[in-house]
């Protein structure tokens, strides 16, 4: 029995150990699980802190990346506007992929009618032309121009901001959750607006789009003062242009009756001159008949008037031949007969012609010759006609013992003469004329030497039948240079 | 050489000249040599019809497929709101495809439809499977089931779903010149081609794990015991409100949440949470089991780019040392979200490894389809978020 208990008593004090150890561990276990939960909460507690940190960083680059792609896009935009002129291609710019690319889905560009001043749709994004008619009635009519027109920074407005109710109607007007708006200023004037939103109420316009919006209505406004400037510009210069050609051809009209008259002109002096000629040689046979006594004696009072008839015939013969040659070179009748002279040999000879002119006024008269090859292709005869006009003419308007000087010098495919003299020169008011015909310069000098005042048209004629140039350069009182140019071949 | 691609991107902001561009210097890389097909992807900023014409209007008969993305990557890298067109010209890959509609009604049937379609007319070797889908309606991983059940489940499958700039506007799938949507369109690739595949997320575990206690397909109920978008309020510290106000799905392409696939790879199958029911269920882009341990997940720019690195190395090692004539790569919007500027970094990391003159084609994906090149999934392809998936072709 004893035996019994004794057993019993240690069972159950083995039990009671076991159940004392199980206890203690179980204890242990749950202490350790606790310790190990609160450590995987304090983790996960960091993982929040870390996942907070990376969302601020998400945030702050999307914002950067927004602004960054939104800059570059009105950037592309501002090189395409600069580009063109035409105000509706600059509305044509701003399209869906523009629109989409800023961060919007919804865009109305608004101008006011310059004669009714209602609102009209320049350019629209997201809205079908239906739902444009019917916000172009709501707006019109319910005057929204004052807050739309404001002209201070854009306006943001979602439905969860506190606004006015017209801001409300605005966005069920536009069937729209939220959106940024900005006046088109032109010439500090508020001409329209643009307005750009989302319809989602996830993708809300944010502060930073004023920014953009700001940009883009200032890039317009300044395309719409651009246009307007160059449509303007534009318009001036084409009346411009309208006008110059009218003018240009009532100038060529009138330079064909010129021409026409010009020909009639040297028909005339042809055929007067031819006229005159005739009996001119039978006065000047006549008179010279005359002179020689075969009709009778002569009493010296009337061998002294048929020797004035004489010498003014060969004057009016001069003159007349003068007409006759500039009548024909202009009316191209006469051809140069070109040939190759010597320079020098031409030069001589005008020299022994004009010689005792300079010797009877003492004038000293130089020749500086820089040309290395003494040939050149003219007419002669004609060319020493205009050699002996000039020089004759350097040696009438220089005084006594002035100075005439020839010179001669190579360039590129042209000789290059000119005869310079320390004349009387002349007025500067008669320098345009100095080539006309008739012309004779208005000075005591020039009435008293005789002259037709058709040597140096004629001079002209020949050099420009050369295909030469002439010109001078005059000072008054102090001389005269005359320069020609001939081709070398 | 039997196989040539043609590539254009366009950042034109008008659509039918950037489809028009795009297309045009395609077609002079190929020496306007015949199409096999095009492959394009089109950011949604652009009139997606007007592109499709601007395409059209310089090759009018090949067959054209493609999706709606928020960028391309090419051998020039990566561009963001462009139209990327890939012209494909081979006499040794024979390409035939198909369509699947109405995923939000039945996904998997939308798949199995586009998968029969396509392998239907071929008579070739098949070889890979691309296919891209909708993202924002249906299951994707159901898609993928359904066009398992006619290609068998170790065919190699790739693609992903089609996306845009945010998880709300439409996405777009192409097919022959069509624009589709609620879609998924495959193109079949059969002839004596050989392949490398690779595919890598480097997204991490952050926080601890937690026990999916209620779900039923893509959709998760609770999550230890507690209303499923709990996790997302308690982690962002926002209301319910606001996370449904704010679009759960933009938050969630950056913290998706991971299931805990433990492997000595550390990889883990992602999904991305599309929207918050009225209940605070969470509808995710592939679906969850019940009784499944998860972690929320987070990114890293460097993770990015080494899994870029390993997944390119896997390709490779996958090739059995052919010679590479081409690539094809998908990489997941998040990747480009995190990256951002130095998204190009990616590509070079790619390059670097398959070769710098290596053409490459792809885009942007909402979920990627691809063999989850783990121990435990056998090669079996997954339809898997956050990652970048690579396909390297010999001949």
């Amino acid at each position: 029995m004893d035996i019994y208990i004794i057993i019993s008593a240690l069972i159950i004090g083995v039990l009671f150990i076991l159940y004392y150890f199980e206890r203690n561990r179980r204890r242990g276990s749950e202490k350790l699980n606790k310790r190990l939960q609160d450590i995987i909460d304090q983790l996960d507690s960091q993982a929040k802190i870390i996942i907070k940190t990376d969302l601020a960083l998400n945030k702050a680059q999307e914002d950067l990346d927004r602004k960054i792609t939104g800059l570059y896009t009105l950037h592309e935009l501002g090189k395409e506007v600069s580009a063109t002129f035409n105000i509706e291609n600059i509305f044509s710019l701003i399209n869906q992929p523009f629109v989409l690319k800023l961060g919007f889905s919804k865009l109305l560009i608004m101008l006011k009618d310059n004669l009714s001043g209602m609102l009209v749709t320049k350019s629209s994004i997201g809205y079908s032309d239906a739902e444009i008619k019917i916000i172009e009635l709501d707006l019109n009519k319910r005057r929204f121009a004052n807050l739309l027109f404001k002209k201070e920074k854009p306006m943001l407005i979602n439905r969860d901001t506190e606004s006015a109710s017209q801001e409300y109607d605005l966005l069920d007007i536009l069937n729209i959750e939220s959106f940024i708006t900005a006046p088109i200023a032109v010439k500090d004037e508020s001409v329209g607006f643009i307005l750009m939103g989302n319809t989602s109420v996830y993708d809300k316009v944010v502060e930073g789009d004023s920014e953009l919006l700001s940009i883009l209505s200032s890039q317009i406004g300044t395309a719409i003062e651009n246009t307007k400037l160059y449509t303007e510009l534009f318009g001036s210069h084409k009346e411009l242009e309208r006008r110059v050609a009218e003018r240009t051809h009532e100038l060529e009209k009138l330079n064909e009756e010129l021409k026409k008259l010009n020909k009639m002109k040297s028909d005339f002096i042809s055929s007067v001159s031819h006229e005159l000629r005739t009996p001119l040689t039978s006065i000047k046979g006549y008179a010279s008949i005359l002179m020689t006594g075969k009709l009778g004696d002569v009493l010296p009072a009337q061998k002294e008037r048929l020797e004035k008839i004489d010498k003014h015939s060969n004057s009016l013969v001069h003159l007349i031949n003068n007409l006759l040659d500039i009548a024909r070179i202009e009316s191209g009748k006469v051809q140069m007969e070109m040939k190759d002279v010597s320079i020098k040999e031409m030069l001589d000879s005008i020299v022994d012609i004009i010689t005792p002119q300079v010797k009877e006024k003492n004038i000293s008269l130089k020749i500086n010759s820089k040309i290395k090859f003494d040939r050149i292709k003219v007419d002669p005869s004609q060319i020493e006609r205009v050699f002996l006009n000039l020089l004759s003419n350097a040696v009438k308007f220089t005084p006594e013992k002035g100075m005439v000087i020839i010179e001669m010098e190579e360039k590129n495919d042209d000789i290059q003469f000119s005869i310079e003299d320390t004349g009387i020169g002349i007025p500067p008011q008669d320098i345009p004329k100095v080539f006309q015909e008739f012309f004779r310069a208005d000075n005591a000098l020039d009435q008293k030497i005789k002259g037709s005042g058709l040597g140096l048209s004629l001079v002209k004629k020949i050099i420009e039948a050369h295909k030469g140039k002439i010109w001078f350069d005059s000072e008054l009182g102090k001389g005269t240079r005359f320069t020609f140019t001939l081709p070398k071949y | 050489m039997a196989t040539i691609i043609g590539t254009g991107i366009s950042t034109k902001l008008d659509s039918f000249a950037s489809g028009k561009e795009a297309a045009l210097n395609a077609y002079y890389q190929i020496e306007k040599k015949d199409p096999s097909i095009i492959i394009t992807f089109i950011s949604t900023i652009f009139d997606q019809e007007a592109v499709i014409k601007g395409i059209r209007s310089i090759i009018r008969d090949a067959p054209l497929i493609g999706c709606s993305s928020i960028g391309s990557i090419s051998t020039y890298g990566s561009h963001r709101d462009s139209v990327a067109v890939f012209i494909i010209s081979s006499n040794s890959i024979e390409f035939s495809y198909g369509i699947g509609r109405e995923i939000n009604k039945s996904s998997r049937l939308a798949g199995h439809k586009a998968s029969i379609q396509a392998s239907g007319s071929t008579q070739s070797l098949k070889q890979l499977y691309m296919m891209f889908s909708d993202s924002l309606s249906g299951n994707s991983a159901d898609i993928l089931r359904g066009a398992q059940e006619v290609l068998g489940t170790s065919f190699p499958i790739i693609g992903g779903g089609a996306c845009n700039k945010s998880c709300i506007e439409k996405t777009y799938q192409y097919i022959n010149g069509e624009i589709y949507t609620n879609s998924i369109v495959g193109i079949l690739l059969s002839g004596g081609i050989k392949l490398g595949m690779g595919q890598s997320s480097g997204w991490q575990p952050i926080g601890k794990p937690h026990k999916v206690t209620k779900a039923k397909s893509n959709i998760i109920k609770e999550i230890d015991k507690k209303i499923a978008v709990e996790i997302y309020e308690d982690y962002f510290e926002r209301s319910f409100e606001r996370l449904r106000n704010e679009n759960i799905c933009k938050l969630g392409i950056n913290y998706p949440i991971g299931m805990c696939w433990i492997n000595k790879d550390k990889e883990y199958l992602t999904r991305v949470p599309l929207t918050i029911e009225e209940n605070g269920s969470l509808i995710l882009n592939g679906d969850v089991q019940e009784d499944e341990y998860i972690s929320l997940m987070i990114g890293d720019k460097d993770l990015v780019l080494e899994s870029a690195k390993k997944a390119a190395l896997m390709a490779i090692s996958n090739s059995k040392n052919t010679k590479i004539e081409f690539a094809i790569m998908f990489s997941d919007i998040s990747r480009l979200l995190l990256l951002r500027k130095d998204a190009y970094k990616e590509i070079d990391a790619v390059k670097k490894i398959i070769g710098k003159n290596i053409p490459i084609l792809g885009c942007y994906t909402l979920g990627e389809y691809a063999p989850f090149n783990v121990k435990e999934s056998k090669g079996q392809c997954h339809f898997n978020n956050q990652s970048i998936s690579i396909v390297l072709f010999s001949e």
